[in-house]
C-alpha cells in the first residue's frame, strides 16, 4: 500500500515535469516564432541579408568582382555562422540604409553604422561593437603627456578641416590650453611628424591611430577617447530576439577576443 | 452721514488689508504675475535686409534646415551663408511635414526658414518631396508616391507656390527619381516620373506663372541597365524626353559630385565626376532644351578621412573654389552650384560630416574661410 503511494506521487511528479516542459517549449517556440519574424525567416531561409554601404574602408569594401571584405564583413560572416547560416551581403548607398532595413529589403544593417539616439523609436541597436572616435597620440616613449591637460604649450599634430583639428581648436577656444595646432594634409602624416619628433603629440581617429601603432609603430595612444564615435548593429523594431542573440555575441565575441582579433586584422 | 460712514468703513477695510502680513508680499508678486501673463514676444528678430557681397553670383549651398528647430540658428546658418558670400540656398521642404491632413497646411516653420534667407539677400530654390502617411499605402517609406496620388502632391506644388509667391521663385520637383531609394523602392521610372512632373508643373503655373519649375537632379549613376537598384541618369532624362517631358520645366536641377576627381576632369558618359553637368545639359540640348538653365543643387567634395569618395581636405577647399570658377567662367548654361551641404543640425557622425562648411555648433572649417577668401577677393578694391 506504502510502496503503491510512492509510486502514484512518482507519477504524478513526472507528469507535472512533462507539463512544465511542454509548456516551456510552447513558450520558447512562440516566442522565436510570433515575435520575432526577422529571426524565423533567417531561420527558416539559412540566409541573413546585411545592408551596408560598401565604400567605407576598412569595414565594408567591394572588390571589382563584387565581393565584400572588411571589419563588418568579418563580423557579419561571424555571426552568420555562430547562428548556423549564410551572410549575404547588400549594397546600398548610405542614405538609403535604413529605408531598405524597414522595408524589408535587408535583416539587418552592419555598415559601420553609428549610434544615432534620433532613431531609437524607429529601429533597435545593438550594444557597440567598435569606437572609431579621437584619441591622443604621443610617442612610445613619452611620460609627461598623461592628458588633453598635459599639452599646454605642446605641439599638437591634426589634420587639416578634420574632426581632431576642430577638436584641438575646441581645446584652445573653450578649454583654454594653449597648444600649438600644427595641421598637416592627412591624420597619417599627423603621425608620421609625431613619430619623427616634429609635433609633441597628434589627434586622430582611432582607427589610423591603431593602423599606425599597429604598423610602423613607434607611438602609442591615451586610453581615454576625447570623443565618441561607436558603431552598432541595427534591426527592425519587432526583431527582439534578433537583437538578444546579438548582444548576446557581441558579449561572447569581446570575452573570447575576437574583436580584438578584427582589430588586428584590419587595423 | 450715511456717506461719511461709508467712507469710513472702506478706510477700515484698507487700512486691515495694507496691514496683512501677505500685502506687501502679494504687492511685489504682481508686477511678476502682470510679466508672466504678457504674451511671449520673439527673441530672434528677422532684421534688417541685407545683401550678400560676392565675387561669384553663382554661388550657393545646401541648406539643412529642415529640422532646424531654433529660429536663432535658422538664422544664425543663414547669416553664415551669406557672410560667406554665397547668394543662392537649396533648401528641403517636405510635403509630408506641411500637409500631415489632406488639404491642412502648416506653414510656421517653412515660412520661418524662407523669411529668415530673404533677410539675408538669398534666393531659395525649394526642394519637395517626403510623401505624408496618407498619400501612401502602409509599410513604404515616405519616397513612395502612387501614382493615383500624383495629383495630391500636385495639389500641394500649388499651395507651396500660391503661399510663398514672390518670396520663394524656383520650385524643384522630387529628387533624384532615378534612384530605387528615391522611389520608394521600386524600379526608377523616367515615364511615371515625367507625368508627376507635367501634372506638378500645370498646378504651380496655375499658382503664379512666374514660378521657375525645375525637374529633378538625378543622381549621377552608371547602374547598369535594368539594375534594382538605379538607372543611368543620363538614359533617365533622355527616357523623360522620349515620354513627352518637354515643356513640363523651365530648368533641370543636376546633382554633380566631384568624388576623388577634380572639377577640369573632362565629361565622359562612363566617368562620374564633376563635368558630368555638362552631359546632362548636353541631352537637353539634344532635345530642343539648350536655351533652358541648368542650376546644380547638389555638388561638392567629402574631406572624411576613411570614406572611399574623399578627398584630402586642402584638396576638398582646391576643387570646391575651382568648381564655382568654373561654373561662372566656362558653363553659361548653368545658373548657380550649390555645395552640399553647409551645416547639419546636428552631427551624422559618419562620412556626411565630411561634406559641411561648418559644424553644428557653428564652427567654420577651414573650407569656410577658404571659399569667403576667394568669394571676397577683388571685392575691396573694386568697391
Amino acid at each position: 500500500m506504502k510502496r503503491q503511494g510512492a509510486l502514484q506521487r512518482w507519477l504524478w511528479l513526472l507528469l507535472a515535469l512533462g507539463c512544465w516542459t511542454l509548456a516551456l517549449l510552447q513558450i520558447r517556440t512562440w516566442f522565436h516564432g510570433q515575435t520575432d519574424p526577422t529571426w524565423e525567416q533567417i531561420q527558416r531561409t539559412g540566409v541573413v541579408r546585411v545592408g551596408m554601404d560598401a565604400t567605407y574602408p576598412p569595414f565594408e569594401v567591394q572588390d571589382e568582382a563584387g565581393h565584400f571584405y572588411g571589419y563588418d564583413v568579418d563580423l557579419a560572416e561571424e555571426l552568420a555562422q555562430r547562428w548556423g547560416v549564410r551572410a549575404e551581403f547588400i549594397n546600398i548607398h548610405f542614405d538609403g540604409l535604413y529605408d531598405a532595413l524597414l522595408t524589408g529589403k535587408c535583416d539587418l544593417l552592419v555598415s559601420a553604422l553609428p549610434y544615432d539616439e534620433t532613431l531609437t523609436e524607429d529601429v533597435l541597436y545593438s550594444p557597440s561593437y567598435f569606437n572609431a572616435g579621437l584619441l591622443l597620440a604621443v610617442r612610445e616613449g613619452e611620460r609627461r603627456i598623461g592628458g588633453v591637460n598635459g599639452l599646454g604649450g605642446k605641439k599638437v599634430g591634426v589634420a587639416l578641416g578634420s574632426a581632431g583639428h576642430l577638436e584641438a581648436r575646441r581645446m584652445q577656444e573653450q578649454g583654454r590650453i594653449p597648444l600649438h595646432i600644427v595641421p598637416f594634409a592627412s591624420a597619417w602624416e599627423a603621425l608620421q611628424a609625431l613619430h619623427a619628433g616634429e609635433v609633441d603629440a597628434a589627434i586622430a581617429d582611432s582607427i589610423t591611430v591603431y593602423r599606425f601603432v599597429h604598423d610602423p609603430g613607434g607611438i602609442r595612444y591615451l586610453k581615454r577617447f576625447l570623443s565618441d564615435e561607436q558603431y552598432v548593429i541595427a534591426m527592425r523594431p519587432d526583431s527582439g530576439y534578433l537583437w538578444k542573440r546579438i548582444a548576446d555575441e557581441l558579449a561572447r565575441m569581446k570575452k573570447e577576443g575576437f574583436l580584438d582579433e578584427l582589430q588586428r586584422r584590419w587595423f | 452721514m450715511h456717506c461719511s460712514r461709508f467712507f469710513y468703513d472702506v478706510r477700515l477695510c484698507l487700512r486691515r488689508v495694507a496691514r496683512h502680513p501677505l500685502f506687501l508680499r502679494a504687492l511685489l508678486a504682481l508686477p511678476l504675475l502682470w510679466l508672466a501673463g504678457r504674451v511671449p514676444q520673439p527673441v530672434v528678430r528677422i532684421g534688417p535686409p541685407q545683401t550678400v557681397q560676392t565675387v561669384n553670383p553663382k554661388m550657393g549651398v545646401h541648406t539643412r534646415l529642415t529640422d532646424e528647430v531654433e529660429e536663432w540658428k535658422i538664422k544664425r546658418t543663414l547669416e553664415m551663408v551669406r557672410e560667406m558670400g554665397a547668394p543662392w540656398i537649396v533648401e528641403y521642404f517636405p510635403w509630408g511635414y506641411y500637409e500631415r491632413e489632406k488639404g491642412h497646411y502648416d506653414w510656421t516653420h517653412p515660412d520661418l526658414v524662407v523669411n529668415h534667407a530673404l533677410a539675408q539677400g538669398l534666393t531659395v530654390l525649394a526642394r519637395i518631396d517626403f510623401v505624408p502617411e496618407w498619400a501612401r499605402p502602409e509599410q513604404t517609406t515616405p519616397r513612395y508616391l502612387p501614382e493615383e496620388h500624383f495629383v495630391d502632391y500636385a495639389d500641394f506644388i500649388y499651395a507651396f507656390v500660391k503661399h510663398f509667391s514672390g518670396r520663394i521663385r524656383y520650385v524643384i520637383i522630387w529628387n533624384e527619381p532615378n534612384l530605387s531609394f528615391e522611389w520608394g523602392y521600386r524600379q526608377p521610372d523616367p515615364e511615371a516620373y515625367t507625368r508627376l512632373l507635367q501634372a506638378a508643373y500645370r498646378r504651380a503655373k496655375e499658382a503664379d506663372p512666374d514660378v521657375v519649375v525645375l525637374a529633378a537632379g538625378l543622381a549621377p549613376t552608371l547602374a547598369p541597365p535594368g539594375s534594382e537598384w538605379g538607372m543611368d541618369d543620363l538614359e533617365f532624362l533622355q527616357r523623360m524626353y522620349d515620354a513627352g517631358a518637354r515643356g513640363s520645366f523651365d530648368g533641370v536641377a543636376v546633382h554633380a559630385y566631384g568624388w576623388t576627381l577634380p572639377p577640369d576632369d573632362p565629361a565622359a558618359p562612363d566617368a562620374i565626376n564633376f563635368a558630368r553637368a555638362a552631359l546632362i545639359h548636353a541631352v537637353m540640348a539634344r532635345n530642343g532644351d539648350g536655351e533652358l538653365p541648368c542650376f546644380i543643387t547638389e555638388a561638392g567634395w567629402n574631406d572624411h578621412p576613411r570614406w572611399a569618395k574623399a578627398v584630402p581636405p586642402g584638396l576638398r577647399i582646391e576643387y570646391t573654389i575651382r568648381a564655382y570658377e568654373k561654373a561662372l567662367q566656362e558653363w553659361p548654361w548653368c545658373a548657380m552650384v550649390a555645395m552640399w551641404a553647409f551645416r547639419y543640425p546636428r552631427p551624422a557622425r559618419n562620412y556626411q560630416d565630411g561634406f559641411t562648411f561648418v559644424t553644428p555648433a557653428f564652427t567654420q572649417k577651414p573650407i569656410y574661410s577658404a571659399v569667403q577668401d576667394y568669394a571676397r577677393k577683388g571685392l575691396q578694391a573694386g568697391e
